[in-house]
């Protein structure tokens, strides 16, 4: 390695990983995110009491698990990034990213037991003011999650297709990088909706 | 030339997730039968700082992606951890 490469090499990426469009895309979802994050925090300031005691009938360990499960699902993405980028091996990567796709759609199913908990007592939209954020919040998620699976399915197709190199990853990345953001966003929510009190 | 992030790196960051995660759960448990406390709050918000910076840094890799990148989505973080401290701060008696 001449010393030319090597300062390159230590230098940092002017751009993130994948398209820059994704990046725009992220932000933008994130924003959304923080807008109904800070209406839930002040509306919860309006009346601590009705959120604390509503807050007692959410099942707090399936949120729990549902953290765990995402952050397991980025790890398996991040790790089948890093088997493209790292040794252009897209038969790992797409093990990786069945991993994944099993944590998303068991967060899916976890998250679906606890719908049917909260609808099957009769609990809707209009019930309170918790209940009004926290089925909006957590469904505009779900949301994100299931587009999120559709992405991660679609890489995984790719990447046994053996379509990835470390120098031609840009899609393979940029869903990764949504697939984080899902992640990253539920990161606060736990808290903010199950813990805090 | 993509950022990489070691795989060490990777795994190491997933086992504090997983460690930062039960802790966060472990104060849910305990603070259901206790009254406000400042210092409760700030131990889960600033493991929820560090969860969502591995996150970013590393899954996300943006640790070798210049400031400006790392800087924006990091400062979402603190933006929505300092309204949620600032609410928190109102609510109180």
């Amino acid at each position: 390695m001449t010393p030319t490469t090597a300062i390159a090499a230590d230098e940092p990426h002017v751009a993130p990983p994948g398209d820059l469009a994704i990046w725009f895309f992220i932000l933008a979802e994130l924003l959304a995110f923080a807008v109904f994050f800070a209406a839930y925090a002040f509306a919860r300031a309006k009346n601590p009491g009705l959120f604390d005691e509503m807050q007692l009938t959410l099942n707090r360990d399936a949120g729990a698990v549902n953290t765990l499960l995402l952050i397991t699902a980025s790890w398996c993405v991040a790790r089948g990034v890093h088997a493209v980028v790292e040794h252009g091996d897209n038969a790992l990567a797409s093990r990786w990213l069945l991993g994944g796709i099993a944590g998303g759609a068991g967060f899916l199913v976890v998250k679906l037991f606890e719908y049917a908990h909260v609808f099957g007592a009769g609990i809707t939209l209009s019930t309170n003011t918790f209940y009004m954020f926290y089925i909006s919040l957590t469904f505009f998620h779900f949301m994100h999650v299931i587009l999120g699976m559709v992405i991660l399915t679609v890489l995984w197709a790719q990447t046994r297709k053996g379509l990835y190199t470390p120098t031609s990853a840009n899609g393979l990345e940029s869903g990764a990088a949504y697939w984080h953001m899902v992640d990253l966003v539920w990161i606060v929510l736990f808290p903010l909706v199950y813990v805090m009190r | 030339m993509n950022p990489i992030i070691p795989a060490r790196k990777l795994d190491l960051a997933y086992a504090v997730l997983v460690v930062a995660t039960v802790a966060t759960w472990l104060i849910g448990e305990w603070w259901e039968g206790h009254d406000v406390l400042l210092v409760v709050m700030a131990g889960m918000l600033t493991l929820t700082f560090i969860k969502c910076r591995l996150v970013i840094l590393d899954f996300m890799a943006l640790r070798p992606v210049k400031f400006f990148w790392r800087g924006i989505v990091i400062g979402w973080v603190v933006l929505v951890l300092g309204l949620i401290s600032l609410a928190y701060l109102i609510s109180l008696p």
